[in-house]
């Protein structure tokens, strides 16, 4: 891994391990800096209370100027939370991962930023096209060309680019209304 | 954890702000959003915010605004800022000895609070005043020094300052202090001058006074001085300009970008050639290695001229950056049997998945039967996806490989 990355994921992990993770968040494992998990909960009046989630983290060697991939761990068990921007299979539709990411943002500012979104959620239920894209879903979920709908709060179209560029999907159907 | 990097100082070494009010932060306020490290070039971008110049062309690059406030940015907005360069490598002098000394306060007044805790915050805030007193317990005795009267305090102070205490804090204290502090006999003490009521360094009061009240003309000397040095350099400037200009005046200039895709090979080779660059690998490791040659250039060029590096070590350091790339390089499957028979799982979950999602609408399964990266295989059965591995690219950060699923509608 390129040192620049190592080095700053370094300082983050030190910075977790002397100052603590915010409230609702631990860490899980970081072994490497390839790949990092974090418990996820959210605290006070929620939807989600008493609910603990897996978040997992992946770094490339780019970061962080490269956003990291981040999603709900879905394997052994676990579950994703139930949430119009959370697909079953962990992916989560949040434009900080992806076109909005910043290098200066961190691993605690994307808990931080994930455990806000569950906390404003005011119904559960899956994104629309949830069975669509789980099932063409890529791996990584940093490959998903999400479009990122704020007005709405919703994500009116997910697929991938492979499929895009294969035209798997005919041109009619990429834009869903929600 | 035993992963990480022995030596990756970061404002944590600093105690928390409770024990050294501002150090944690003034060490955070030195260091690049980006990298997280002291400030390497450090250029300011139209919107006020700092960065090192290669953090910040590298972000830039990437997408064209602020990291921290989102605002447009540019290349050409990127300034070098020189004053925060000799801050820095100030900064950078001083933080093992501010550690140190740091380390050793928390020692003693450790040492202290076992032998006398009573579990008085205020007291523990106040700590810095008694951990240089030889015993604290006496301290505690005379109750919190803000409350002790004042007859006492001035010798306790002067104890304190003769026992080498940083003339820093001894300032601090007389600052807090009303005006008696100006009475002192002191010739660097300020008195208040009798007729502006200004603040007056006490040996100047009396020619202060003489001027009534104005302030000494400094800046016709000044004046006088900087023209002196600047009719100097006027002389000397004509040899040492030709000088510089034989050695390095094509230094002194930031390269331009440029856009590769409208460039020739033959152009391109000449791009490298004309900066001693080498011509291994392909064109992509050519633009690639020219970009960030570029980059490495322009930012050194930030850095004030004593803190440049020569274009050698620049040389070297793109040298050790590409080798550190091809180490991640992706690695091709060779062995697709092997590959195969170690993810048959995989494949056989993806194979029942496609035949399963074509069964349950047949009617868009003549659409989705062509594989996402296999166009000119048309419609194969989905089993084909294991023919299909014969290209598969994987590399170790799972970044960039074809996908394997199929594509449903």
């Amino acid at each position: 891994m390129a040192s620049i990355a190592a080095r700053r994921l370094a300082k983050e992990l030190r910075e977790i391990q002397s100052e603590g993770c915010p409230v609702g968040i631990t860490l899980l494992q970081a072994d490497d800096f390839s790949k990092w998990l974090f418990t996820i909960e959210v605290m006070g009046d929620s939807l989600y209370q008493g609910e603990v989630y897996t978040l997992q983290f992946r770094f490339d060697p780019q970061y962080p100027i490269s956003s990291p991939a981040v999603q709900f761990v879905v394997t052994d068990g676990k579950q994703a939370p139930i949430h119009p921007h959370v697909y079953s299979n962990g992916h989560i539709c949040a434009s900080i991962l992806g076109n909005e990411w910043s290098p200066v943002l961190s691993v605690v500012a994307v808990c931080v930023t994930l455990q806000s979104m569950l906390a404003s959620c005011k119904k559960k239920e899956r994104p629309v096209d949830n069975d669509r894209y789980v099932r063409t879903a890529p791996e990584n979920p940093k490959k998903t060309l999400f479009h990122y709908d704020g007005k709405r709060k919703a994500l009116s179209v997910s697929v991938y680019a492979n499929a895009v560029r294969s035209q798997t999907i005919p041109q009619e159907e990429l834009t869903t209304d929600v | 954890m035993d992963f990480l990097v022995a030596d990756v100082p970061d404002p944590t070494d600093f105690p928390a702000e409770t024990v050294a009010p501002g150090l944690r932060t003034l060490d955070g306020s030195f260091r690049c959003d980006i990298c997280g490290e002291l400030y390497d070039a450090p250029v300011t971008i139209s919107c006020g915010h700092c960065f090192c110049s290669a953090c910040i062309r590298t972000s830039l690059s990437n997408k064209q605004e602020c990291p921290s406030c989102r605002k447009a940015a540019n290349e050409v907005h990127i300034r070098p800022n020189p004053v925060l360069e000799s801050a820095i490598s100030a900064w950078t002098t001083a933080r093992p000895f501010v550690l140190q000394l740091v380390r050793r306060d928390v020692e003693v007044r450790e040492r202290g609070a076992e032998g006398n805790d009573k579990g008085n915050a205020r007291k523990r805030k106040r700590a810095s005043e008694w951990t240089s007193s030889p015993d604290p317990a006496s301290d505690n005795a005379a109750g919190p020094s803000g409350q002790r009267p004042s007859a006492l305090q001035s010798p306790s102070k002067s104890r304190r300052t003769a026992a080498g205490r940083q003339g820093v804090i001894d300032l601090a204290e007389s600052d807090a202090e009303d005006e008696p502090v100006a009475s002192t006999s002191s010739k660097d003490a300020f008195v208040c001058c009798p007729m502006c009521s200004k603040r007056v360094l006490m040996k100047n009061i009396n020619s202060h006074i003489d001027r009534n009240c104005q302030d000494p003309p400094p800046p016709a000397s000044a004046a006088m001085t900087w023209s002196k040095i600047m009719n100097k350099g006027k002389n000397g400037q004509q040899k040492g300009k030709n000088k510089k200009k034989a050695s390095d005046s094509d230094d002194e200039h930031p390269l331009p970008l440029s856009t590769y895709t409208t460039l020739k090979d033959r152009q391109l080779k000449d791009m490298l050639a004309e900066h001693d660059l080498p011509l291994t690998g392909d064109r992509a490791n050519w633009e690639q290695r020219h970009q960030k040659w570029v980059m490495l250039f322009n930012a050194n060029l930030d850095r004030s001229p004593s803190n440049r590096k020569t274009k050698a070590e620049l040389r070297k350091e793109l040298k050790k950056w590409e080798e550190e790339r091809s180490r991640k390089k992706k690695a091709v499957i060779t062995d697709v049997k092997g590959y195969q028979v170690e993810h048959k799982a995989e494949f056989a979950k993806l194979v029942e998945a496609a035949r399963s999602s074509r069964q349950s609408k047949p009617p868009e399964a003549s659409k989705s039967s062509s594989p996402a990266n296999l166009p000119d295989q048309s419609s194969p059965p989905p089993s084909s996806l294991i023919e299909m591995s014969n290209d598969i690219v994987v590399d170790s950060e799972g970044e960039g490989g074809h996908e394997k699923s199929p594509s449903g509608p």
